[in-house]
């Protein structure tokens, strides 16, 4: 075979090589191909930005923010005189964009873990074709729920920090989305 | 799971996680932490500065789209630089044409000699054919092995050898003509 002389030579001249620097244009290029991408709906997985929010879902997100402060301060006004009434517990699913106390995290939490549970089972049943169809998005939730998991544990070790709240609300979200969709796909169960 | 235990910083599990909610100021930063190189990568690959750019804005785009399937099985560096090795390769992958080593009879000597000018150096690879040009690059200057370049080029390993040692020779005889050695 070849033998190769001052090959540490060549080593060393080729990690001086120069470095190049792309076009400024080449992100701008990026940046639209990605906010293109968001704007086109997707079957399973959906992105939310209020960033593509249009006016008209604006105008919604701000009547509905206005009625609820204005509900809140009427309930809580001093002295008022709230009609009492049996005491009654909802079945609706828990926010996730509820503030993450421990004892709303064990109860959502068990909730979503019965739903992962039952897609599972699901997907064991499916047949192979359609199992490896879906398992991308199986994928990317684990991926998410790990990031999830990251995430409650640096909240747990440094404290609440609004930003991180606020994405780890973002991924639940979208955690809980992917889980519904995939249910809808897997076991054809439609909420 | 095996292949999961990469260790990655606290930051950059931050920017990834970031990246992966969409954050536009997150993707930024990671595109600006890796452009220059993955750039560098993409223009010794394709030996064309538009083509480059071209390569990197689809890598890029492949990233962000596919970073929830990042696994930890590499440094987040690595694994965008496969990403961008592939997606370059495919642009040229009509213009390569890979040769066998079972034609070549007698072993040679190459020397580097002593003093190797980085210009010419850069010159005479950017003159090779994009074959060996794409293997001399991914694996002596980007210090990936032989049976890396062959999964990604898809191609055998006696081909990624083949194509080195043909790049090398070829590469002593352009830097002599250029009057280097």
């Amino acid at each position: 075979m070849m033998e190769e002389k001052n090959q540490s030579n060549l080593r060393e001249t080729l990690q001086k090589l120069p470095v190049y620097t792309p076009d400024d244009r080449v992100w701008n290029r990026i940046e639209q191909s990605l906010s293109h991408e968001q704007n086109k709906p997707q079957a399973i997985i959906r992105r939310f930005s209020p960033f593509t929010f249009n006016r008209v879902q604006w105008v919604a997100v701000i009547s509905a923010l206005l009625l609820i402060t204005a509900g809140s301060l009427w309930l809580y006004r001093p002295q008022a005189v709230v009609p009492q009434s049996p005491t009654t517990f909802s079945e609706k699913e828990l926010d996730p964009a509820l503030p993450l106390s421990k004892a709303e995290i064990t109860e959502y939490e068990h909730q979503l873990a019965e739903q992962e549970k039952e897609l599972r089972t699901c997907i064991e049943k499916l047949p192979d074709q359609e199992s490896e169809q879906i398992k991308p998005a199986m994928d990317m939730l684990k991926s998410i729920t790990t990031m999830r998991d990251s995430m409650i544990r640096l909240l747990d070790e440094q404290g609440g920090n609004p930003g991180t709240e606020k994405r780890l609300q973002s991924l639940e979200k979208k955690r809980k989305e992917l889980i519904r969709e995939l249910r809808k796909k897997a076991c054809g169960i439609q909420e | 799971m095996n292949g999961e235990g990469y260790k990655i910083s606290e930051k950059e599990q931050k920017l990834i996680t970031d990246c992966l909610t969409g954050d536009r100021r997150a993707q930024k930063e990671l595109y600006d932490r890796y452009k220059d190189a993955m750039y560098t990568l993409c223009y010794r690959i394709t030996n064309d500065f538009d083509l480059a750019q071209d390569v990197l804005q689809e890598a890029f785009i492949g990233v962000f789209k596919g970073i929830a399937g990042f696994r930890r099985a590499s440094s987040l560096g690595a694994w965008i630089k496969t990403i961008v090795v592939r997606t370059a390769y495919r642009k040229i992958r009509r213009e390569v044409v890979m040769t066998s080593l079972e034609d070549e009879k007698q072993p040679e000597t190459i020397d580097w000699g002593h003093t190797l000018d980085t210009e010419y150096l850069e010159q005479a690879i950017q003159s090779l054919p994009p074959g060996y040009r794409s293997v001399f690059v991914l694996i002596e200057i980007e210090g990936y092995s032989h049976k890396e370049v062959a999964e990604m080029m898809g191609i055998s390993t006696g081909t990624s050898k083949s194509q080195l040692y043909y790049a090398k020779k070829q590469l002593q005889k352009k830097l002599k003509g250029l009057g280097v050695r």
